[in-house]
């Protein structure tokens, strides 16, 4: 075999690795629904969002609540990664990226805040106040921004084709938050602040993919993303948790009720899938690039309405069913791109 | 804190409707295969790459 087969070759499986990394970020991401809806009925949560909605009104208590619950649950993914490391044995491997703050971490630690705060808690607010079916499909945009953020910024090559899956992805985008809003005004309840959680979302997914992109030039995605949730659990547990429980909001004493059994299990496997999902997607990243990672992870909304169907026997709305099937025709528009057109990521 | 009963019931009434038996335990069987599929992948990736 020449040098050109061999190179092809390798390149062919670069990319099956890449689509396969991708897909298993979405089938995690999709199950995660499962715990991260239920955790909510759970007490100290049940309890500590009807004890703040008293003094402080639904809205609050449920930014408060859903601030504490993405604290534990990044938390427990950090948990998870430990997991993940110890078995790939990358631990030299993260003390060595932690200590490069310069060329590697930084991107990692600029990552979490849009990841976290603003990502992840737009999800919970999505989820509390319109429902998991919803929050799964709200953020669908994300490979839209990530992919033009990093086109502009580090010249990542967008091909015809995958414009063509991002144009197909933002019309599904269209059909689920424009259906569910007319749905809503005919009743005359708008909850403006749970769509305003799905645009959180959403961005602040797309700008983390190109900010990782960037970083995972140079450091391993496994020790990658580990650096990125310890810097998304600085900010909740040093920055966020203390600044709620100083304004008054008795966030400490709900946090010590947390560890109880049944909780404690729902945030675990809330970890696991997490962390895992969140793994896959930065393993993706150098392999197939950040638009197409992203736009193949895109069909957690997908894998999220199947398992919500079948474990809660949900039935979605024909809206977020339509939107839902555009959004992953898009993704198999980019799915079915030559291996060689990708051959080289950056333009 | 112990759960209260009515958290219980909103917990369990999560699964009542389910199409598969036993859903409240099997979510959980289910992301632990995922998992051990997950690592194992992993594992084999970085012994190829």
């Amino acid at each position: 075999m020449d040098l050109k087969a061999l190179k092809e070759q390798e390149n062919k499986r670069r990319v099956s690795k890449g689509y396969m990394w991708a897909l298993f970020c979405a089938v995690f991401w999709g199950i995660w629904y499962l715990p991260g809806t239920v955790i909510w009925v759970l007490n100290p949560f049940d309890e500590m969002f009807g004890a703040i909605a008293e003094t402080n009104g639904d809205a609050i208590s449920l930014v408060v609540t859903a601030a504490l619950i993405t604290a534990f649950n990044a938390l427990t993914v950090m948990l998870a990664l430990m997991l993940w490391n110890g078995v790939l044995q990358k631990f030299g491997e993260l003390s060595r990226t932690l200590k490069e703050f310069n060329p590697c971490s930084k991107w990692f630690f600029l990552a979490s805040i849009f990841g976290g705060p603003m990502a992840i808690l737009g999800s919970f607010m999505a989820m509390g106040f319109i429902g998991g079916a919803f929050a799964a499909v709200a953020a669908l945009l994300y490979p839209v921004i990530g992919s033009v953020l990093a086109y502009y910024w580090y010249g990542e090559k967008i091909t015809k084709r995958a414009a063509t899956g991002i144009l197909v992805i933002i019309l599904g985008g269209i059909v689920i938050f424009g259906g569910g809003l007319i749905t809503e005004l005919g009743t005359g309840e708008v909850p403006w602040i749970g769509y305003l959680g799905g645009l959180m979302a959403a961005i602040g997914w797309g700008i983390e993919g190109a900010i990782a992109g960037k970083g995972l030039d140079i450091s391993e995605p496994d020790v990658g993303l580990t650096l990125r949730f310890l810097g998304e659990n600085i900010i909740w547990w040093i920055i966020i948790v203390p600044i709620l429980a100083i304004v008054g909001f008795p966030i400490y004493s709900f946090a010590l009720q947390a560890f109880e059994p049944l909780t404690l299990l729902v945030l675990v496997f809330a970890g696991i899938t997490f962390g895992f999902c969140y793994v896959s997607w930065y393993k993706s990243f150098p392999l197939i690039g950040v638009g197409r990672g992203q736009g193949i992870g895109n069909l957690y909304g997908f894998f999220a309405v199947i398992f919500i169907f079948l474990f809660f026997g949900d039935v979605p709305q024909w809206t977020i069913l339509l939107g839902g099937a555009l959004c992953i025709l898009g993704s198999f528009v980019m799915f079915t791109e030559e291996a060689a057109e990708i051959e080289t990521l950056r333009g | 804190m112990v759960q209260s009963e009515a958290a219980i019931e909103a917990y369990n009434a999560y699964w009542a409707n389910s199409f598969i038996p036993g859903a409240d335990i099997m979510w959980m069987v289910l992301i632990l295969i995922l998992a051990i599929i997950a690592l194992w992948q992993a594992r084999r990736f970085v012994s190829q790459f």
